[in-house]
């Protein structure tokens, strides 16, 4: 049996970046992006790194969650540092050479920063759409951000609807799948074992359940939102509004300061860099 | 329910403990010491509120789940004796689960009853002679068989499933609210077929579900959990003759059942044990001739 609630890796603890006004969330995330980018000098990405402590610390999220997502891309992480590393060419002097290859002290810094901005980035955006937000408030927010460019025309309210609604059946297709593979099972099925092409037949004995059930849900979730008068976003309300607050104005100071600090300290070298 | 050894006893539960994600903080008891014993040729009703834990009793008769304490026996053997055999487990004890019908997949009936007999690794010949059969005994005439379970309407489909689970010839039918969302007729023609295949091969019957209605008409013995725990257990007459204990464990008593009470409460007593309405009919009738004769002498 597996909890139906996780979706998304949501953290449920009280914090001021847990109450961030979406729209807010979603433009001072693309700030801290932009900047982990700006950043070329070594005080600019120990701001970088600082300020995404500051931020997990004002999350409350424990360390050890984050650094689990962080886990999942060490792989990545370790071939961006070699390649860096081994691909880096300059004139000055190699620190280190052997047969074709040739190690420059500039490129073993460069590597690291890019270690740093890749670990900094993922961390951040991890605790900022997923650990802090639910995905259905994700949803929201894309949909007021693309609210200006309705006169376009485009079906700014069918994506998000078809969004949310996919992200709303996931767990319930989960169910299914337990419940059809656990009914299947009992009737002596097995993935397990056997050839590939049995294994083949023996998934079907999921898959077409499994199809048929979410064509199910699919009609009748259409039938139940037409009787409530479902028409498309046009003059729809929302039970719960948008609205900024005084402390999403602190957050979104937060994130301006790390930018001019950032900006300012890639004009301050150390030892250099 | 008898003693544990009695070889009357076709599938027995010895003091079965069972929690989903143990030693996690997930960890959700499911099933506290729980002992029970299912009949030979009897069908056994488990009743319970949502979250008693009788789904998980289903789970654990099939070997689908693992009890963490205490011993699933069939036969007198524990079916976790050997755990690479429990496949063979879940042929002699068949499982139609809720809405069996979500679990048609085949192109036609016939091959989806056979399916199952199929992975029994059967000939051909012993294969087509159970699905007849079955599909006799589940009412799924001649001429659906060749048809897409798809075209069926929702009984025959969910005939056409229970065909497909009894067609492997379990010797302990599990079905869980076998008569989920049936009109009264749809119902009384599954649990028919589900009485004659029990007396055709001397099956043991377990039957889950919240409603004490269809308890009251089909089951020989009935268990009845509360949270986890075994509240009640024993012969339907015995369970019925405490109904207290029923509505406190959450159930709703049959409608008949609540009449004989609230007779009793104005000094009426029916009889001991009320469950039926013809036999309440006459029982009350009988009462009235009683008091006639004693106001006319």
């Amino acid at each position: 049996m597996h909890n139906s609630i996780t979706l998304g890796q949501y953290y449920p603890v009280k914090s001021p970046l847990h109450s961030l006004d979406g729209r807010m969330r979603i433009f001072v995330t693309l700030i801290y992006m932009i900047m982990a980018f700006v950043c070329n000098s070594a005080a600019s990405f120990l701001m970088l790194a600082l300020f995404s402590l500051v931020l997990i610390f004002i999350s409350r999220v424990p360390f050890g969650v984050i650094m689990k997502s962080i886990r999942a891309i060490l792989i990545i992480l370790l071939i961006t540092f070699i390649m860096n590393v081994f691909f880096y060419t300059s004139d000055a002097e190699p620190l280190f050479e052997w047969w074709i290859f040739r190690l420059y002290t500039e490129g073993i810094v460069k590597a690291f920063m890019m270690a740093v901005r890749i670990t900094a980035l993922v961390a951040v955006s991890c605790l900022m759409m997923s650990y802090t937000a639910t995905p259905i408030d994700i949803t929201h927010s894309i949909e007021a951000i693309f609210e200006p460019i309705k006169f376009l025309r485009e079906p700014i309210h069918s994506f998000s609807m078809m969004m949310f609604i996919a992200l709303r059946f996931i767990p319930t297709l989960t169910d299914d799948t337990d419940r059809i593979l656990t009914a299947q099972k009992s009737r002596g099925a097995d993935l397990s074992e056997g050839s590939l092409f049995a294994r083949i037949r023996n998934l079907t004995a999921i898959m077409i359940p499994l199809f048929v059930s979410s064509f199910r849900r699919a009609d009748e979730l259409a039938i139940a939102m037409e009787c409530r008068c479902y028409h498309g976003g046009e003059g729809r309300t929302r039970m719960r509004t948008l609205h900024y607050r005084a402390s999403d104005f602190v957050i979104l100071a937060l994130f301006v300061v790390y930018a001019a600090a950032v900006v300012w300290l890639n004009s301050i070298k150390i030892f250099g860099y | 329910m008898n003693d544990t050894y009695d070889t009357q006893n076709k599938i027995v539960l010895e003091n079965v403990t069972f929690a989903y994600n143990p030693g996690t903080p997930l960890e959700k008891r499911a099933l506290e010491n729980i002992s029970l014993c299912f009949e030979r040729g009897k069908v056994t009703g488990i009743a319970g509120h949502t979250g008693s834990g009788k789904s998980t009793i289903v789970r654990l008769l099939n070997g689908l789940e693992k009890p963490n304490g205490g011993r699933v026996l069939l036969d007198g053997e524990d079916i976790w004796a050997n755990p690479k055999k429990i496949g063979k487990i879940r042929f002699r004890v068949g499982l139609v689960m809720q809405y069996p019908e979500y679990q048609l997949f085949e192109e036609t009936v016939r091959a989806d009853i056979s399916y199952g007999p199929r992975r029994m690794g059967l000939d051909d010949e012993e294969i087509n002679r159970r699905v007849i059969d079955s599909a006799a005994i589940c009412g799924v005439s001649e001429s659906d068989l060749d048809r897409s379970p798809f075209e069926l309407s929702g009984g025959q489909k969910r005939r056409a499933a229970i065909a497909g689970i009894m067609a492997m010839r379990p010797e302990v039918l599990v079905l869980d609210e076998p008569a989920a969302g049936l009109d009264p007729e749809g119902r009384s023609v599954i649990f028919g077929a589900v009485l004659r295949y029990m007396r055709e091969y001397d099956a043991s019957v377990i039957i889950v579900s919240h409603s004490m209605e269809n308890m009251a008409e089909y089951c020989d013995n009935i268990a009845v959990l509360r949270q986890g725990k075994l509240e009640l257990s024993g012969k339907k007459e015995d369970i019925f003759s405490q109904p207290e204990l029923l509505i406190k464990a959450g159930l709703d008593v049959p409608e008949i059942t609540s009449l004989a009470m609230k007779l009793e409460e104005r000094g009426i007593r029916v009889s001991n044990s009320v469950f039926t309405v013809g036999y309440t009919a006459d029982k009350l009738s009988a009462l009235f001739e009683e008091r006639r004769r004693a106001k006319n002498a």
